[in-house]
């Protein structure tokens, strides 16, 4: 207690001492000039205003590669012509070419940042490098979005049913992508676009044989379950695809530097 | 206006407002830079840079209703670049325990210039943390946050830095433990 009271009476007795170091009356004049000057200086700098979501990913898509708009235009021509000419195994061999390039075009774009050492620019720029993964993703996933929702549309219209889509294009669409990411996410920059291209490539073109499997497998109990096995493992995949892309955005939080806040 | 209103709307380009927010913030900024640097004129020159590092880095601004606490960080940070541009290092402790006592009162140094020659003798760490406590009024908690260090090193700064005055102001004479 009488330790305590002699702390305190200690801090009172320096408070006293340091007030007794006044500040010297700010000169008015000086005051005045400096305001003013700052309010030019305000006038003649771009202040930065925080962007809004859809301006951030409008921002994102102009770093878009051009190609990745040109092959999933010609895919979706190519999807409405077949329907239109009501070639439904055309449309089922174009959804089961697209599921892999869906994944290539994906993978192309993030390792871009990776393989070049991309993020040390991007960190020292405006946002941090997780917060560009996420847009660049968002922007990305909103393209594959609209072409999916196209390609189903074309997929119905000419005939083809729910699981069968899911089997063509979504489940492989979604896994390989997860598998690529979590790859990507382990490898950094020592794993190049074209191992994961062959990864991407092969782990679709695996799921061929389960199509020819249950066209010609008779027993209607196994095709049932198998149906039920695809929407299942295509919900999974989503799952996994969304986690895959947080994943891999905060991976790169540690490396990420916010230049701007280190004044 | 609350301070996080007036930047929302330089954010959205009134840049007018940018002044009344400097007029506000002015004094508390000029008294810290001077505690900081002891030098009117550095005081002045930190507190202009000050405001255009704020300018500059608004849009990183995300804590809401801390805007002061910011704002000292920018100041805060600024010093720390004064000194290292200047070359200018405060007095080591060793050097602190060989002054030359000086008990007599009579002595005729005004108060204010001694306590600003105590005060630059603290590393720049614990200038900092004895200036927000003692002159700018923020608790522990808060200069913790400005300072971006853990609480129990906020402690031990502010510790160690009324320790190291303790010994100066009684060098001087000007400190007398029986004062209330």
């Amino acid at each position: 207690m009488m330790k305590k009271n002699k702390e305190q009476t200690a801090m009172e007795n320096l408070s006293t001492i340091l007030h007794k170091n006044t500040v010297p009356p700010i000169q008015e004049d000086l005051r005045k000039q400096h305001l003013q000057q700052l309010c030019r200086e305000a006038d003649s700098m771009d202040i930065c205003g925080q962007q809004s979501f859809v301006e951030q990913i409008l921002t994102q898509v102009n770093y878009l590669s051009r190609p990745i708009w040109l092959i999933q235009a010609g895919f979706l021509g190519m999807l409405f012509y077949c329907t239109w000419r009501k070639e439904i195994y055309s449309v089922q061999a174009l959804l089961m070419l697209l599921a892999p390039c869906l994944t290539l075009i994906l993978l192309y774009e993030i390792s871009k940042s990776f393989g070049k050492d991309m993020w040390e620019l991007e960190a020292s720029c405006r946002y941090n490098l997780q917060h560009i993964f996420a847009i660049r993703l968002c922007a990305l996933s909103g393209i594959d979005l609209i072409t999916l929702t196209a390609s189903l549309i074309a997929f119905r219209i000419s005939g083809g049913v729910l699981w069968e889509f899911a089997l063509y294009l979504l489940l492989p669409f979604f896994l390989m992508s997860s598998i690529c990411l979590q790859i990507l996410r382990k490898a950094g920059n020592r794993c190049s676009f074209f191992s994961l291209s062959a990864v991407a490539l092969l782990g679709s073109y695996a799921f061929i044989p389960l199509k020819a499997f249950i066209s010609t497998c008779q027993i209607t109990f196994l095709q049932t379950a198998f149906q039920k096995c695809v929407c299942i493992a295509t919900l999974a995949a989503l799952f996994c695809f969304i986690y895959s892309m947080a994943a891999l955005c905060m991976n790169k939080q540690s490396e990420s530097m916010t230049l701007n806040a280190d004044i | 206006m609350q301070d996080d209103e007036i930047i929302k709307r330089i954010r959205r380009g009134e840049k007018t407002l940018f002044g009344e927010l400097a007029d506000k913030y002015y004094d508390d900024v000029f008294r810290y830079c001077y505690y900081r640097t002891g030098d009117e004129q550095a005081a002045y020159d930190c507190t202009q840079e000050t405001f255009l590092h704020l300018m500059r880095y608004l849009d990183s601004y995300t804590e809401r209703r801390q805007f002061k606490a910011y704002l000292l960080r920018i100041a805060l940070n600024v010093c720390r670049d004064y000194y290292r541009k200047s070359g200018r290092d405060p007095l080591s402790y060793e050097d602190l325990e060989e002054l030359p006592g000086d008990a007599s009162p009579e002595q005729p140094i005004e108060d204010r210039l001694l306590v600003q020659k105590g005060l630059s003798f603290l590393p720049g760490f614990q200038q900092e943390v004895i200036i927000l406590y003692f002159y700018q009024g923020y608790k522990l908690r808060e200069i913790a946050h400005i300072t971006g260090v853990s609480l129990p090193t906020v402690k031990s700064r502010l510790r160690q830095g009324m320790d190291k005055l303790r010994i100066f102001f009684r060098k001087e004479g000007i400190w007398n433990d029986e004062k209330k």
